[in-house]
């Protein structure tokens, strides 16, 4: 611990990730993006594969479960009229919404909204809807954590690149310590790794889902 | 313009750039990251503008002739560092095996938080202070850019990765356009500019000074 001021501050990986401020955030882990029958990622409208995280994320949402860890989940929503589009996004993707053949993925109750069957929430779970990629911008993903005592995230998932940058970056300057596992982090193509890593490192504390399952002692 | 239920929309970068609704934002360009004798020159992580300060320049005047507005945004710390959360500390700690003397870089009031004298501000032009990288953080950018009519932004200067992407992606998420100029930008280390910009790309749009500077005079 770093005393500093009155503040008492965590210093170890140990330390930053104690079950008792820590919670578990499970980002974009939806049918749409991931499974059969999706509707794909909007850039590329294909499903991807992300098996190789699917074992280590259930594991990691195991143990953690076993700590009394918080579990949050965290999912992109759309409605099939794009109310919740601003000026910019309308005009970077107008051709495709006005095309009825663009199939809206993620949209509000829908299959392809809820998260995979692997891992799925239970009661008591804490599940936050984003409008927009940074999952702190306007939602009450800040207020849950706030109000349940946490200092620290471990954010897993896919959309490396796309949603969990921002979201760190973001929760890092609102004062949590932001934790990415990288055997349970997927970007949405897999061209975006190296450069989604990067931008994370320098946020975020870089370790595996092995190390902190270790450093809880299960 | 795409007119989408009722909203009419700026399409092309004409209409987005247009100098009635578009702002210049002169991103850090302070002496303690680019000057000699700054903070960053003393150790060693001098940003070198010599290529990017002409054009920025250039852009500038084309601004201020064609009334579009301009506004400065400055990183600002505080000398007993009160403005750093649990997680700065704890990295400022680390890297400085501890927190006896340790300095800031653009301490508020000092002349390394000054900008440098090309790009001076005018008595008339905003200057907004941040705590953070992204210049929307808990900042009064939102509310001078609104209260302006503002729907597009033109971000130059340094810090790319840092500032740039954070800030041109919160811009998108509130609903302006972000038009950055890659001839104008440095990232804080070389290195980082091919990453900051494919991240920059994905929430604005990157495009040549020069262009900008044409559609203005048009």
């Amino acid at each position: 611990m770093i005393n500093y001021k009155g503040r008492v501050i965590p210093q170890t990986l140990k330390e930053i990730i104690d079950p008792k401020y820590t919670a578990l955030i499970v980002h974009e882990m939806l049918n749409d993006f991931l499974k059969p029958g999706g509707v794909g990622t909007s850039d590329t409208e294909t499903i991807v594969d992300v098996s190789s995280i699917i074992p280590t994320i259930a594991n990691l949402i195991k143990v953690a479960r076993k700590k009394n860890v918080r579990i949050v989940y965290v999912r992109f929503t759309k409605y099939e009229d794009y109310h919740t589009w601003n000026d910019p996004m309308i005009s970077k993707s107008y051709k495709k919404i006005i095309n009825p053949k663009t199939p809206v993925s993620t949209v509000d109750g829908t299959w392809g909204h809820q998260i995979i069957d692997e891992l799925a929430p239970q009661e008591g779970d804490i599940i936050v809807n984003k409008f927009r990629t940074d999952s702190f911008f306007q939602t009450n993903l800040d207020m849950m954590l706030r109000s349940n005592g946490i200092k620290t995230f471990i954010m897993v998932g896919f959309g490396a690149e796309a949603g969990q940058v921002p979201s760190i970056t973001h929760g890092v300057n609102i004062g949590y310590f932001a934790v990415s596992p990288t055997d349970c982090i997927h970007p949405t193509d897999i061209s975006w790794h190296d450069d989604a890593l990067r931008m994370l490192s320098d946020w975020s504390i870089m370790t595996t889902s092995t190390e902190i399952i270790e450093s809880w002692g299960a | 313009m795409i007119k989408y239920q009722n909203r009419e929309i700026p399409e092309t970068l004409d209409e987005i750039l247009q100098p009635s609704h578009t702002a210049l934002i002169i991103h850090e360009l302070l002496h303690d990251f680019v000057s000699a004798d700054g903070f960053f020159d003393k150790t060693n992580m001098r940003i070198d503008i010599s290529k990017t300060l002409p054009p920025s320049v250039r852009l500038l005047k084309a601004a201020r002739r064609n009334n579009v507005k301009v506004i400065y945004v400055r990183f600002t710390t505080l000398a007993d560092l009160s403005n750093l959360n649990d997680p700065m500390i704890r990295k400022t700690y680390e890297r400085n095996n501890g927190l006896e003397g340790v300095i800031q870089p653009v301490v508020e009031g000092t002349w390394g938080w000054e900008n440098i004298p090309e790009v001076s501000p005018l008595p008339n032009e905003s200057i907004v202070k941040k705590l953070r990288v992204d210049c929307f953080l808990q900042t009064n950018l939102d509310l001078i850019l609104r209260s302006n009519g503002i729907k597009s932004f033109v971000i130059l200067g340094v810090g790319a990765e840092r500032g740039i992407v954070p800030t041109v992606g919160h811009g998108m998420n509130l609903g302006y356009f972000g038009v950055v100029p890659e001839d104008c930008i440095n990232a804080t280390s070389p290195s980082f500019y091919d990453t900051a910009k494919r991240f920059i790309g994905r929430y604005g749009t990157l495009v040549q000074s020069e262009k900008i500077i044409n559609i203005w005079d048009a």
